[in-house]
């Protein structure tokens, strides 16, 4: 009897391995297609990734092919090196992960081509127009991070990723399952490096903490001040990674009766602020929290001096789509800590919308920014698009990859020839990142999506990805500490606060009413 | 210590091979599936979106789990999740609870036989009639923790057959098993821990393992808060302790009763054999011989005795402990999630009293609508003017946020309401973290708003249910030929209905009719609320609105009838009927009505408890004795 059931097992196991292996043969197979038609047409394939640049170093770009057949057959080939064959019954493609690797990197600068055939159910196979794109000799920084959240007010399920672009890795930095469903958000690195990380967090358990990482530890901040009583919203590392600007945000969800966007968001109050590592304090100024606007998205200019950010008139609510941003700069001397003049860089009648979200390039050379009709913040806007100021002569344009959709939270790769950013352009509702090459001239490429395994993975998925953000290698902080900085939030000195005219001396005694350079619009701004 | 096993064992397979025993589980289970089955009925389980906490459900390509960080308990959470959709069939649903409920039983009958040496195997069905009792209070839904309780008593019984003799080794052996349960079966990690410290406290009489089995269960979640989940220390132990927070304090009694009954047996049975072994004389052979025959003459009065007791104390339980209330209105829920409005309206009636909430009233104003019965009989039911569209969200504590969004969306969107149907979809979907009917809602909404990349989203997402693959496919492919479904009846109507201006201020029903004025649901709704509001002089003013409707020539709805005799009444003014005559009927019931409120004005308390049955149903009646208590 057991002799009998262990042949018997054997033979399982035997007949189970010889299957798997003409399965594995059987589809490694080498195709060769003698006969086949040839269509005038590229072949429909999803995502769109053709006539683009993409990096040496991205992930295999795994795609549908949208015609109709019975079997496939995808060559992927470059001038060097051996191509790729696919050979699929679906008309999913997924490419071989080594090999992809090995093309891409001996290939930089080549055009990458694939010809797409397909076979009908009478074995007559197509071929169509061979489908071209370009791998750039520039490096796309490894990885990608991201908020990733679903669409609603109250805060479920949402959480700040990290993706590995060489491969599909994606990796949680931090999750708000971990600390009471609260809201983690407006995270910023120093230079495209994870060494020094900022990272917003809102809880009704544990506070309103702005998580520092850096060199391995985390502190949780508390920017509440006199002069900064509010939220954290947005931040900027100053190239010198001594300062950080930060945004007060006092938002306010708004619901439209009929527009395509349902949720849109007003800015009750912004006013802008410094906190200087060194000495644990933050500073503001009247010229940066003036009571009759709103002051907010700080970036600070490669060289230091100046700080710009997006400031409009304070409005009531109810004139919400009047609100439009204009972009402006104050020059600020991080060692004497003295403010220079305000001046307007760009103002919003000149764009004709709300100019938000500037982003330097690293080299300097580019000011990235967003145009949207209304608001400062454009995510919430059916359209927004996408511009590029060459900051040595001031001129800028609209980015001929902007969409029809909202084009938004960009971000630029380490070495100054990517982009990032979110885009609704798929369905107009849930943002997904693209990247975008920037060449030596400012030419934006046409933009691809972010790769995934599974083609189809965004078809399906009813969640958004927010501030995609490039950095150099993965975040070295585990999700545990950055957690445990916020349970032990509650027992973190508020930092002090210190005046911007009078540099390094204490905030003074607290009158009854405060200077008029620090008032905060608005009574209930926490 | 391997032959205590092998006798433990055999004497086990002995019992086991009990004929009695086997027949009467086979007919308690057969009886406790059909009582699931048909009287607790799990599809209301599985569409309690308004009345329950739905439990999160999964399905193969819809893992609501798979952007979370790694938590203990997750994989029992996973496979409830998964479970739980096949909740939707009645049969299946009912399979699924009474195969936990006999796992249990097989799994606490060797638990117990082990530990007692053999006897008290009657308490195994204890587990099963715990189960039943907490199903038949609906709220909330504790499959992951019952599973859980599965996998401790697994894992029990991996440990006590273990043929280990070392205490060290025992230990080792305990600490893996007590790791494997906190990863992924922590809601009842504590369970395991104190039934393996009972085994070692008396079968093995090792006290020391015993002992240590306790201490060595507060390690383990440090080391796993720690090394494995990125857990706060609190939070690594909080979550040995915790249960939904959902539980209502019946429930949490009944729960906590439930998984306590484990130690508490076990505790219960090594005392009994420990008394036992040491005060019963040892018996003979022949004795015991002797006293084998005497039970089997006996064994079949026995097992009928024993089967009623178990049938009866069973059926006791359940009437004892079952909700009725809660059952109810999971019925409504049911009925209004499938638009069976007349069934809806019938369960409604016996629901008056306590069970009848905010959330039944809106049902069955929605049911009244549907069935053209709103205007005419609003006032049969208990009535709210928060019930009507549940928007006004502060009158409700935040629990409930969700069912409110699962409700009023549905209205909202009958009415045209789209963007805030959107909205209120959009949170239930986050909140719930699957919602199949919200994917669906979402994905007719934006063919509405001409959004059909949008809707497509949310279709592919909905395809990935088997439940509902069909119906996602085939809107897929009818948005290939019509992106914009122009030919679709509904469709169109609702997209007529849409606001055109837009606008950041809470719009009415009375936008939706001036935008387009054979919206009859919105003429329906603002009606009913000018009525619950007793505006009655402006029902009164609306009565042309009814020339835009297929309402009887001539005919007034009764309750607006009602509301223009008061306004009548009161103002001493005439109202503008637009042609149409009031019912005498009407205007007869409302004169003697007035004619015992004159006369009992003056003692609201008894007029109203006098007049309550005969015009109970009017909203003259609701006027002048409800709507201050409704307020």
């Amino acid at each position: 009897m057991k002799n009998r059931l262990f042949y018997l097992f054997t033979i399982i196991v035997l007949g189970a391995l010889l299957i798997g292996l003409s399965y594995c043969t059987s589809s490694n197979r080498k195709i060769v297609i003698e006969e086949y038609n040839s269509v005038d047409r590229p072949a429909g394939i999803y995502p769109d990734y053709t006539d683009t640049v993409i990096p040496p170093n991205i992930a295999p770009l795994n795609f549908l092919i949208r015609e109709k057949g019975t079997r496939y057959f995808v060559k992927i080939y470059s001038k060097q090196g051996k191509g790729i064959d696919i050979y699929s019954r679906k008309p999913c493609i997924e490419i071989p992960i080594r090999r992809w690797r090995k093309l891409l990197s001996i290939n930089h600068g080549r055009k990458l081509f694939f010809d797409v055939y397909v076979a009908d159910d009478k074995n007559q196979w197509s071929k169509f127009e061979t489908l071209t794109n370009t791998i750039a000799n520039a490096q796309l920084d490894r990885y990608l991070t991201y908020r990733k959240i679903t669409i609603c007010v109250q805060w479920k399920n949402m959480g700040i990723y990290q993706r590995d672009l060489e491969s599909y890795r994606e990796s949680i930095v931090l999750h708000n399952s971990s600390f009471g469903d609260g809201c983690v958000h407006c995270h910023s690195f120093l230079n495209n490096s994870p060494d020094n990380m900022l990272m917003q967090i809102r809880s009704s358990d544990y506070g309103t903490p702005m998580l520092l990482a850096q060199n391995g530890k985390v502190t949780a901040v508390n920017t509440r001040t006199k002069v900064t009583p509010g939220k954290v919203g947005f931040t900027a590392w100053h190239p010198n990674g001594n300062v950080i600007a930060f945004s007060i945000n006092k938002y306010r969800m708004l619901y439209h009766s009929t527009a395509q966007e349902v949720r849109d968001v007003f800015d009750n109050a912004a006013d802008l602020a410094l906190y200087l590592l060194d000495s644990e304090q933050v500073i503001s100024m009247g010229e940066i929290t003036k009571p009759d606007r709103m002051e907010t998205l700080p970036e600070w200019s490669r060289d230091g001096r100046y700080l710009y950010f997006c400031s409009a008139p304070q409005l009531p609510a109810e004139r919400y789509s009047e609100v439009r941003c204009d972009l402006m700069r104050i020059s600020y001397d991080c060692k004497t800590r003295k403010w220079g003049t305000l001046e307007t860089v760009l103002f919003a009648r000149q764009v004709n919308g709300s100019i938000t979200q500037p982003r330097f390039s690293p080299d300097g050379r580019f000011l990235l920014f967003n145009v949207s009709e209304y608001s400062d913040f454009p995510i919430h806007q059916a359209k927004s698009d996408l511009y590029l100021m060459e900051t040595e002569t001031g001129r800028y344009r609209k980015l001929s990859i902007s969409s029809a959709r909202c084009d938004t939270w960009h971000s630029w790769s380490s070495n100054s020839r990517w982009i990032a950013f979110s885009s609704k352009r798929i369905d107009g509702r849930f943002a997904r990142p693209f990247f975008s090459y920037v060449d030596q001239a400012g030419k934006v490429y046409k933009p691809f999506v972010l790769p995934q395994k599974d083609p189809t993975y965004y078809d399906s998925l009813v969640r958004v990805y927010n501030m995609p953000e490039l950095i150099k290698k993965t975040i070295p902080i585990k999700t545990k500490q950055l957690s445990r900085a916020i349970f032990d939030y509650k027992h973190a000195p508020a930092v002090s606060a210190i005046t911007g005219a009078t540099p390094g001396r204490p905030l003074p005694a607290p009158k009854a009413k405060p200077p008029p350079a620090y008032e905060i619009p608005g009574e209930e701004r926490e | 210590m391997l032959n205590t096993f092998r006798k433990l064992s055999s004497r086990v397979a002995n019992l086991d091979k009990d004929p009695g025993g086997l027949i009467r589980s086979f007919v308690f289970f057969i009886l406790f599936f059909l009582f699931v089955w048909l009287w607790i009925d799990p599809k209301l389980i599985y569409h309690g979106h308004g009345q329950s906490i739905m439990y999160p459900i999964c399905t193969s390509e819809m893992n609501i789990f798979a952007d979370f960080p790694p938590f203990p308990g997750r994989a029992t959470m996973y496979v409830a999740a998964r479970l739980s959709h096949y909740y939707y069939y009645s049969w299946a649903g009912a399979l699924i609870i009474t195969v936990i409920a006999w796992l249990l039983c097989v799994g606490t009958g060797k638990f117990i036989t082990t530990v007692s040496g053999g006897g008290l195997r009657w308490l195994r069905f204890i587990p099963a009639i715990f189960l039943l009792a907490q199903h038949g209070r609906y709220y909330p839904f504790l499959l992951a923790e019952n599973l859980a309780l599965l996998i401790a008593l697994f894992f029990l019984y991996l440990y006590i057959r273990l043929p280990l003799q070392g205490a060290g080794l025992r230990l080792v052996v305990f600490m893996v098993f007590s790791a494997v349960m906190y990863a992924t079966a922590v809601q009842l990690y504590l369970v395991f821990v104190v039934l393996c410290g009972i085994f070692e406290f008396f079968n093995n009489r090792r006290w020391l393992i015993g002992l240590s089995c306790f201490f060595s269960a507060l390690l383990i979640p440090y080391l796993a808060g720690t090394f494995v989940f990125d857990l706060d220390l609190s939070e690594a132990y909080h979550r040995i302790l915790s249960f939904p927070s959902q539980l209502g304090l019946k429930e949490k009694i009944l729960a906590f009763s439930f998984f306590s009954f484990f130690p508490i047996a076990g505790f219960g049975c090594g005392l009994w054999r420990f008394f036992a072994e040491k005060h019963k004389p040892r018996k003979s052979k022949s004795r015991r011989a002797r006293k084998f025959l005497e039970y089997h003459r006996k064994s079949k009065l026995n097992w009928t005795l024993g089967t009623l007791i178990l049938l009866a104390v069973t059926a006791g339980t359940v009437w004892f402990t079952c909700d009725y209330t809660a059952r109810q209105n999971q019925h409504i829920d049911y009925f209004a999630c499938h638009k069976m409005w007349d069934e809806l309206l019938q369960q409604s009636r016996k629901s008056f009293g306590q069970s009848y909430d905010m959330f039944t009233c809106h049902d069955v104003n929605r049911a009244l609508y549907h069935t053209g019965r709103l205007l005419h009989d609003m006032f049969l039911y208990p009535q709210h003017f928060a019930g009507l569209l549940l928007t006004q969200n502060r009158r409700f504590p935040k629990e409930l946020l969700v069912q409110i969004w699962v409700k009023s969306s549905n209205t909202l969107y009958e009415l045209g309401h789209i963007n805030e149907a959107e909205n209120a979809s959009y949170e239930a979907l986050s909140t719930l973290g699957y919602y199949p009917e919200g994917l669906q809602r979402l994905a007719l909404i934006n063919i509405i708003k001409g959004q059909t990349d949008a809707a497509r989203t949310f279709l592919y997402a909905l395809s990935k249910d088997f439940l509902y693959e069909d119906i996602a496919k085939q809107y897929l492919q009818r948005l290939e030929t019509d992106p914009l479904l122009s030919t679709d009846e509904e469709i169109r109507r609702l997209r007529s209905f849409m606001l055109v201006e837009d606008s950041i201020n809470k719009t009415t029903p009375k936008d939706l009719l001036e935008k387009n004025k054979h919206n009859r649901m919105a003429f329906e709704y603002l009606m009913a609320f000018l009525l619950l509001t007793g505006q009655h002089a402006a029902v009164a003013n609306s009565i042309g609105y009814l020339d835009n409707f297929d309402y009887p020539q001539g005919r007034i709805p009764r309750h607006l009838e009602e509301a223009i005799l008061l306004y009548m009444a009161m103002t001493n003014k005439k109202a503008d009927t637009h042609g149409r005559r009031i019912n005498t009927v009407t205007i007869r019931r409302f004169q003697k009505f007035m004619q015992h409120f004159q006369r009992r004005k003056h003692d609201l308390q008894t007029a109203a408890k006098t007049l309550e049955k005969e015009f109970g149903d009017t909203y003259y009646y609701f006027y002048f004795f409800l709507s201050d208590a409704s307020e």
